[in-house]
């Protein structure tokens, strides 16, 4: 135990020879985070309408105020602009109306599909806004069963698919470069020639890569709950999380080092491994939503089990079977620790 | 001009002794791509479970709306999955389907007597964005139900008018964002590289004491970096010529010209912070990272000519936000902006505040470093 604690405290001491290393692998994601939660989809929406000053243009525009989620944002925030400056918008509503009917008519100077349809729905949800009021009884009523009690901003969920990939990018990187380092400055004979077992060595070097890792994962957490306010209902089973994924990351990282054994090709697979595992990860929405080759190619990506365990300790709701997922995570963390020891045998023994 | 071929021979050399870095510039764009591609290229529909207790007949027709209505994708709205309740609610709760709407026994009847007719909608709504789909989606279905109804017509009507015929999805609109990404990169990347060696061998000091002027040794570095990165750019160019069907044709000198710009500026970035960290590793992951939140917050998702409020102010000082329409109109309609030489105006801006302050910011650190 004592010999544990002592590499233990070597581990850590060798992580000062490379802070700013350190320092970027534990910030970088919650930075993108941050940056990304500026510019992520957002459901209210500037329209431009020309206000043409008759009855059915004002009353249209107090329409516009009535698009809206019953538990969360506006889905409109109309612009009013002149005629003149219409003219050089890619969007406009103008109220036409002639003797026969009243027309909401939008021009669009733009071809951006996905824009254009945000644009009609949302012309289409105030008109038919209207259109209620005037059938009365008679309009149909949608009643709403959401899952939360109020609608969650995209960015949380987001956040929640990037928690894995901090805490992977720090152990994998951290790792692979520090194990493809000794490659480099032949420090991997001492390890060869030493009287301690390798598990030990493994050991002494998981711990501190899963406190790298952690930290970084709950420095996203806290800037998750600062932006969003959505925070986990449970720390403990957040930290759990993070430490499977952290054995995970931590062990590939090793094995990435031990193969690779110089810098530059260490660090790029290690990159190259981390995005991987994030965008295949359901990290912009579950996998199972999307369907197809993604989910296929997520089943066997560790951060979509992840992801589906930490959905419930964010949004209260299950997210496939949590009990699988923890198993199969398990299965991950296991496969890749004993892929560790093995490789590091094969490798570090045969070094001259 | 000799100096400068022997330089950068000097300089491919050491490229082709770890090339690896190449792969840099090219696999996170091309990761990207792929899962950008298969979440946002198939069908962006909603998965609805229909579950129609209605004894009357409004209810099948409610739901030949739903299967049909078209968005301006040509596509339509919902895609409709047959399940009882009890496996709607299964597949709800699995997340493999959207929303459950459930048409109850006497909506047929409420209609034709108008006495408050009602649908339950299911929905998540753990994200905002996809709970207003849910809600405004609906608004398409009701407008075209009460329109076959024959119901008293609206106060007012809707009318749309498009410049074009062509719509282009969102998909194309992302890889062209990537396109640039990986140009970027490419060359980022392979100035990280190409300065890593001389960091590692030290040949820093050789620089440093170099009598001559340092501007040739960091020229021939920055052309090699740049033709990388547009040989990379390239490659996902083809990639997306095969996936989407879509070429610049002959206009690809001008695709080359303004990823060549953008390259420029990010290169001396790169340059001048791989000399003061001196740290490959550093530079590397502020790179990889830093140039995807670029293209996340400069236009690699969205058009920035159409949503100029949703791109940040501090996006306005990187060339990739000016540079990325006029690029998806090459590439993706073959035709040259009227804004192009306004955008190439600026990007030489970019790219020559860039070079001249990137060189001489990095020939100070290089004789300070020696």
């Amino acid at each position: 135990m004592k010999r544990l604690f002592l590499l233990i405290v070597c581990e850590f001491r060798m992580s000062r020879t490379s802070i700013p290393i350190h320092l970027l692998a534990i910030l970088q994601p919650t930075l993108l985070f941050l940056l990304m939660a500026i510019i992520l989809v957002h459901p209210t929406f500037d329209m431009n309408v020309i206000d043409s000053n008759i009855p059915e243009s004002s009353r249209f525009i107090s329409a516009m105020d009535s698009v809206r989620s019953p538990i969360g944002e506006p889905y409109i925030k109309p612009i009013l602009v002149d005629e003149k400056t219409a003219t050089t918008l890619r969007q406009v509503i103008t109220i036409e109306k002639d003797q026969k009917k009243a027309i909401a008519h939008q021009r669009f100077a733009l071809i951006d599909a996905n824009l254009v349809k945000n644009y009609r729905n949302r012309l289409t949800a105030t008109l038919l806004h209207l259109w209620n009021e005037d059938l009365g009884s008679k309009s149909v009523t949608i009643r709403e069963h959401p899952t939360v009690g109020r609608d969650l901003p995209y960015t949380a969920y987001f956040g929640l698919g990037l928690l894995p990939m901090a805490v992977m990018l720090a152990t994998i990187l951290i790792g692979s470069t520090f194990v493809a380092q000794e490659f480099e400055d032949k420090t991997v004979l001492e390890l060869k020639m030493a009287f301690a077992p390798i598990f030990l060595i493994l050991c002494a070097r998981l711990v501190r890569l899963l406190v790298f890792g952690c930290i970084a994962g709950f420095v996203l957490v806290a800037a998750i709950g600062l932006s969003t306010n959505v925070w986990p209902l449970s720390f403990l089973n957040i930290g759990a999380i993070f430490l499977i994924v952290g054995i995970i990351g931590g062990s590939l990282g090793t094995i990435i080092g031990l193969m690779a054994k110089r810098l530059l090709p260490c660090f790029i697979s290690s990159l190259v491994v981390t995005i991987t595992c994030w965008v295949f990860g359901s990290s912009f929405g579950p996998a199972e939503s999307f369907g197809g080759n993604y989910e296929l190619i997520s089943k066997f990506v560790p951060n979509t089990y992840a992801v589906k365990m930490l959905f419930p300790n964010y949004f209260g709701l299950n997210l496939g079977s949590a009990v699988s997922s923890a198993v199969i995570l398990a299965l991950f963390c296991a496969l890749f620790l004993w892929l560790s020891h093995f490789v590091y045998k094969q490798q570090i023994m045969k070094e001259r | 001009m000799r100096r400068f071929w022997i330089l950068l021979c000097t300089e491919l050399k050491a490229w082709r002794s770890e090339p690896i870095s190449a792969v840099g510039g090219l696999l996170p764009p091309l990761i990207l791509l792929v899962a950008f591609g298969l979440i946002f290229g198939g069908r962006l529909t909603m998965k609805t479970a229909f579950i129609d207790n209605d004894e009357g007949p409004k209810g099948a027709q409610l739901k030949g709306i739903m299967a049909e209505e078209l968005s301006p994708f040509d596509q339509p709205y919902y895609d409709l999955v047959d399940a009882d309740e009890a496996t709607a609610f299964r597949l709800f709760n699995e997340n493999r389907i959207d929303g459950i709407w459930i048409i109850p026994t006497d909506f047929s009847k409420k209609v034709e007597e108008g006495k408050h007719p009602s649908i339950d909608m299911h929905l998540s709504n753990y994200n905002d964005d996809k709970a207003k789909n849910h809600r405004i989606y609906a608004s398409e279905i009701l407008w075209k139900f009460y329109k076959e109804l024959g119901m008293p017509p609206p106060p007012l009507d809707r009318m749309e008018s498009y410049p074009g015929t062509k719509m282009i999805g969102w998909f194309p609109l992302i890889a062209v964002g990537v396109m640039l990404l990986s140009a970027m990169l490419g060359s980022m990347f392979n100035i990280l590289l190409l300065n890593h060696r001389q960091l590692s061998s030290k040949i820093t000091l050789e620089l440093s004491l170099a009598p001559k002027s340092l501007i040739y040794a960091l020229a021939a570095k920055t052309v090699l970096a740049l033709f990388m990165g547009l040989f990379l750019g390239t490659i996902i160019l083809i990639v997306l010529y095969f996936w989407l069907g879509c070429w610049p044709g002959k206009n690809i000198w001008a695709v080359w010209l303004i990823c060549g710009l953008v390259s420029l500026f990010w290169i001396n970035i790169s340059m001048y912070a791989s000399f003061l960290f001196k740290k490959y590793i550093t530079g590397g992951i502020t790179t990889v990272l830093g140039g995807i939140l670029i293209f996340f917050l400069c236009g690699g998702f969205k058009s920035v000519r159409d949503q100029v409020a949703d791109i940040p102010f501090f996006a306005w000082i990187f060339p990739n936000t000016y540079a990325v329409d006029p690029l998806r109109d090459i590439i993706l309609t073959g035709k040259l902006s009227n804004d192009l030489p306004l955008t190439i105006g600026i990007l030489v801006l970019f790219a020559s505040a860039s070079l001249g302050i990137g060189f001489f910011a990095t020939i100070r650190r290089l004789r300070i470093l020696g």
